[in-house]
């Protein structure tokens, strides 16, 4: 009867909960940071008014205002004791000093006193707020204080340090590059793990190819990197394996020196079959394209995204790096013992870090080795929905190139109700890139389920996968023709296919797929081209009859029966014209043209 | 290096920024953000990796809560995911959930702890024992002296001690009057059950599914309360059976490579020593068996549940749910036991709870089918939950618990837990 009252009063009682709920919380400092006058506020004596005021302006700024007119007063109470009117200040003062950069500098006076502070915590933000000001004229001192830092007792005042560092480098004068790769050297030649995985950032970030300060400390980094922070080693392990292969070329045992080869002698064969013959020879052929080999062990020497910007290679400093230049796994120890430190590194619950130690695995491992990355690659899918996407893509390069790999593994592939859209994208393309004749009944039993799917657009995606199986294993060509067109005479049953929601994708993909089957031998497949034009007639969907009546021409000279109904079917095809889309009418134009050619 | 994370409502409104380079990113890149999720929809939504004009953008989804990453430089793409997934569980470990609300109201503390986790755009701290020692949860007590004193202070003013330490995930100085560690084996059951249909759809008898994969993913918990700097070892009864294992950086490589035994010096209170898997399980403890058929333009379905293989516990929470396909207009469902509910999006619900000892819960109703369609050709899957306490389904056993350096009185405790993980029947 009133319902509107029964809405009013369940929303109050609602308030009335969460308003319990809430006290307490800065909640209200939130919802209206602006009832009080905040600039009195930041004038007060007392910490906690102080606190109140710069609680508020957090709270703008969180909401998106511009509150820097506040600045002056708030840069006042940098010098508060309180911890908290500290923190606070600082979380203000970084968000806006570059825009004030005069009134920033008041604050220098403050850090500096801090940064001589008995607390190792007061030490650590005074250098991590001063290093954010990022402003040209006080470069010198915020030098002086990451050097003082660099060499601070306490791990977290060093390890602030180091991440100071891509701050300091950012402003770019020249003047301090050489003092700032000198701190690098330092901060990675600490003997706290937790410094070093700082510092191993920030050598990514100001100097990556400065592999002198790698190597003079190349044997202490691959010790203690189990031992670095998972971030840390995420970029640490980037870094030592870009360093091997500048110094040392790539490894001539690998995966990725194999592909290489295959690539350059332009081979047809399967890459493990290739692989089987390199190791009865004992030496491998050299048939290395020196330039493609070149291309990519630059692009590991100088990391990626240099290598992309950069447009052409006249760089001086590299050219003595490069020359497509091999080592032996077997006898150069840098190899050696970087595989064997990031061999505990595939058992990590970081997944990027698992990702990073498969990717050196990948590239320095002896092809007999290399299967230990597959059961970590394959749990790391388990971690959230998000990695699970990228890990597949990492997946899908590596099972494209060495398919026997994940094999035995095809269940992991199988799809779940709770994949996103592209995961399970992913997984088809995979599933159709390392199906056996062992596996593929069960395949094929998953695929008749995955079919039958609300979604499809996931429907059609499977049917191009029956596809691509069909043509990954020819044997199975018959079987995933059969199946194809037992599913077209089912969509041609269902009523709603033009209803536009899928059910033409899903027609359209299955024709598609048939094509490429019967395009390998289309003499096998008479019956199949046969019973395609008997369906013409209640094929609706102008994209797949415009397939369908191209195959008409082409293979119009296709064992006997065919030439023999080939007349029947342009008749019909005539009659009809008149009633068909464009794109039809022009495809069965082409159609008689090229028909008669064959008879004449 | 990430420049910049934005916490947005699940209306796209931003809840916070938090700039973390000298390169500000704009907001203006969530409303471009916001228009392709309107435009797009729900595959958007789930690319966790997108590219913008200006910058890349990593996102993730929690509890309605989006948690974008901004970059311009190349860096490695499953960082900036398991970064924000880190944050993610550290809000809802601090906030006890998340919602818009709760970020709302203690946003000082979000944006503490986001300071303290990121510096510069690199991970700082990411250690949920240490962060808390840093940056004081919300709690009931700490909210009350608020209430009273006016001061509200969750800031540590010390360094937490484990920063310094050769063991960077323990405080050094832990003291505990009663020595107390748990074990917990939690368990999840991932098992896609297919039923077997050709035909089958003719025929009016329930089917049983073929079980077309099953597997354990488990993970052991543990609750550590103990005194100074404990050694533990652990070793289980048939490590054997264990597909894979991931584990806390604490764990030593060397004893598991050698004898596959976990040696570790623990971090304070709970924490996740292990994750592992277990394939190729051969049955479940639960069968359900769906089955629909249809003609004329309505679809008859009916579910039956019931328990296969006594785990020898109660199994409870169980819950059915299943998307109606969108060529269904309107259904009408009934069980016998628990309740049934469909929401205006489709999702259908159905709560069993505990199995009765009487009869066995089924649920069957009619469906509508839109006009001009006279049988249903696509399917729903059947997402299953369930708990079943004091069991660890994969088999596993943990053998025995040795601690170093603890003093003599001391409780150890060891529990386990299964619940349904990725656990779908198709129909």
């Amino acid at each position: 009867m009133f319902p509107q009252f029964a809405g009013t009063s369940e929303t109050l009682s609602k308030a009335a909960s969460s308003l319990v709920f809430r006290i307490g919380t800065d909640a209200h400092l939130y919802d209206d940071p602006e009832d009080v006058n905040i600039g009195a506020l930041l004038e007060s004596r007392f910490d906690s008014e102080k606190c109140e005021a710069l609680k508020r302006l957090l709270a703008l700024i969180a909401q998106g205002f511009d509150v820097s007119n506040f600045f002056p007063q708030v840069v006042k109470n940098v010098a508060s004791q309180s911890l908290e009117v500290k923190k606070l200040v600082y979380l203000y003062l970084l968000h806006y000093a570059e825009k004030r950069p005069n009134e920033a500098l008041l604050s220098i006076n403050c850090f500096q006193k801090d940064l001589g502070d008995p607390n190792p915590l007061v030490r650590a933000w005074a250098l991590r707020a001063m290093a954010g000001i990022r402003l040209h004229v006080i470069s010198p001192l915020v030098l002086v204080a990451v050097g003082k830092c660099a060499r601070d007792p306490s791990v977290f005042v060093r390890k602030c340090a180091a991440n100071a560092l891509p701050k300091l480098h950012e402003l770019r004068q020249e003047e301090i590059t050489s003092a700032i790769e000198e701190i690098v050297g330092i901060l990675l030649n600490d003997r706290s793990p937790g410094v070093v995985g700082a510092a191993a950032a920030a050598f990514a970030s100001i100097c990556p190819n400065n592999f002198t300060l790698i190597g003079r400390n190349y044997r202490n980094l691959c010790q203690i990197l189990p031992d670095v922070e998972e971030w840390g080693q995420i970029l640490l392990i980037e870094i030592l394996l870009r360093y091997v292969v500048a110094s040392h070329g790539l490894v001539k045992e690998s995966i990725m020196s194999s592909l290489l080869c295959i690539e350059s002698s332009h081979s047809e064969k399967d890459v493990f079959d290739v692989n089987v013959a390199l190791e009865d020879n004992g030496i491998p052929s050299r048939t290395y394209d020196s330039e493609l080999v070149n291309l990519v062990s630059r692009s590991y020497i100088e990391g990626l995204g240099e290598y992309l910007t950069r447009s052409s290679d006249t760089n001086a400093r590299l050219s003595d790096l490069n020359g497509a230049r091999f080592t032996s796994g077997q006898t150069n120890d840098d190899v050696k013992l970087l595989l064997q430190c990031t061999s505990p590194l595939l058992w990590s619950h970081n997944s990027a870090v698992v990702l990073a130690a498969a990717g050196v695995h990948w590239i320095m491992s002896p092809k007999e080795d290399i299967k230990r990355i597959v059961k970590p690659l394959l749990f790391i899918l388990r971690s959230s929905g998000a990695s699970k996407y990228v890990v597949l893509c990492n997946i899908q390069v590596f099972a494209k190139a060495l398919p026997h790999l994940f094999v035995p593994h095809y269940e992991d592939f199988f799809v779940s109700s709770s994949d996103s859209y592209q995961s399970k994208a992913l997984k088809l393309e995979i599933l159709s890139s390392i199906v056996t004749e062992s596996s593929i009944s069960s395949v094929f039993k998953e695929f008749q389920d995955y079919i039958r799917d609300p979604d499809r657009r996931f429907a059609a995606d499977t049917v191009a996968a029956i596809g691509l199986c069909a043509r990954r294993l020819p044997k199975m060509a018959n079987t995933c023709v059969e199946g194809l067109l037992a599913l077209i005479r089912q969509e041609l049953l269902t009523s709603d296919i033009e209803s536009g929601n899928g059910e033409a994708d899903v027609l359209i993909q299955s024709i598609i797929s048939i094509k490429s089957i019967i395009k390998q031998d289309p003499s096998c497949h008479e019956k199949v081209i046969i019973q395609l034009f008997r369906s013409l007639d209640s094929i609706k969907v102008p994209e797949a009859r415009v397939m369908i009546i191209w195959m008409v021409g082409e293979y119009s000279s296709v064992g006997v029966k065919i030439p023999r109904m080939l007349t029947t079917v342009l008749k019909y095809l005539a009659w009809c014209f008149k009633s068909e889309a464009v794109e039809t009418k022009l495809q069965i134009l082409n159609t008689t043209i090229k028909c008669p050619c064959f008879h004449i | 290096m990430l420049q910049c994370i934005f916490l947005l409502a699940d209306n796209g409104a931003v809840i916070l920024e938090k700039q973390l380079t000298g390169h500000r990113v704009d907001r203006s890149i969530c409303d471009w953000f916001w228009d392709h999720v309107i435009s797009q929809g729900d595959s958007f939504k789930s690319m966790p990796v997108i590219a913008s004009p200006t910058h890349y953008i990593f996102q993730i989804v929690r509890a309605g809560i989006t948690f974008l990453a901004c970059t311009q430089v190349e860096m490695p793409p499953l960082m900036g995911i398991e970064f924000l997934c880190r944050v993610a569980d550290i809000l809802s470990d601090y906030l006890g959930e998340l919602n818009e609300d709760l970020i709302k109201d203690n946003f000082v503390i979000v944006y503490e702890l986001l300071d303290e986790m990121i510096d510069n755009g690199f991970p700082l701290t990411t250690e949920p024992n240490i962060l808390r020692e840093m940056i004081a949860p919300p709690n009931i007590v700490s909210k009350m002296l608020s209430v009273v004193t006016g001061n509200s202070s969750n800031v540590s003013d010390i360094l937490p001690g484990a920063t310094a330490s050769c063991v960077p995930w323990r405080p050094t100085d832990v003291k505990y009057a009663n020595n107390e560690v748990y074990v917990d084996l939690v368990e999840e059951m991932d098992a896609i059950i297919n039923s077997t249909k050709q035909f089958s759809l003719l025929h009016a008898r329930f089917r049983d599914g073929v079980l077309v994969k099953c597997e354990i993913y488990g993970e052991v918990q543990v609750n550590c309360l103990l005194s100074g700097l404990p050694d533990l070892t652990l070793s289980f009864a048939n490590p054997s059976i264990l597909h894979d294992v991931r584990f806390h950086p604490c764990v030593r490589f060397r004893p598991w490579e050698s004898h596959q035994i976990l040696s570790f010096v623990p971090p304070d209170g709970q924490f996740k020593l292990m994750s592992y898997r277990v394939k190729k399980l051969k049955s479940t403890p639960i069968y359900v068996k769906p089955q629909l058929t249809s003609d004329a333009g309505t679809c008859r379905i009916s579910v039956m549940v019931g328990i296969r293989n006594d785990p020898g516990k109660t199994i409870d929470s169980i819950i059915l749910q299943f998307q109606l396909p969108p060529c269904i207009l309107s259904a009408d469902l009934t069980s016998n036991h628990g309740t049934v509910n469909v929401l205006s999006n489709k999702i259908c619900t159905w709560s069993i709870g505990r199995i009765p000892k009487d009869k066995a819960p089924s649920l069957s109703g009619t469906m509508v089918l839109e006009t001009g369609l006279e049988t249903l050709r696509v399917f729903p899957t059947f997402q299953v939950e369930f708990r079943i306490m004091g069991v660890a389904l994969s088999g596993l056993q943990i053998d025995k618990l040795d601690l170093q350096n603890v003093p003599n009185r001391l409780y150890k405790g060891f529990r386990a837990v299964t619940r349904a993980g990725e656990y779908e029947v198709r129909s």
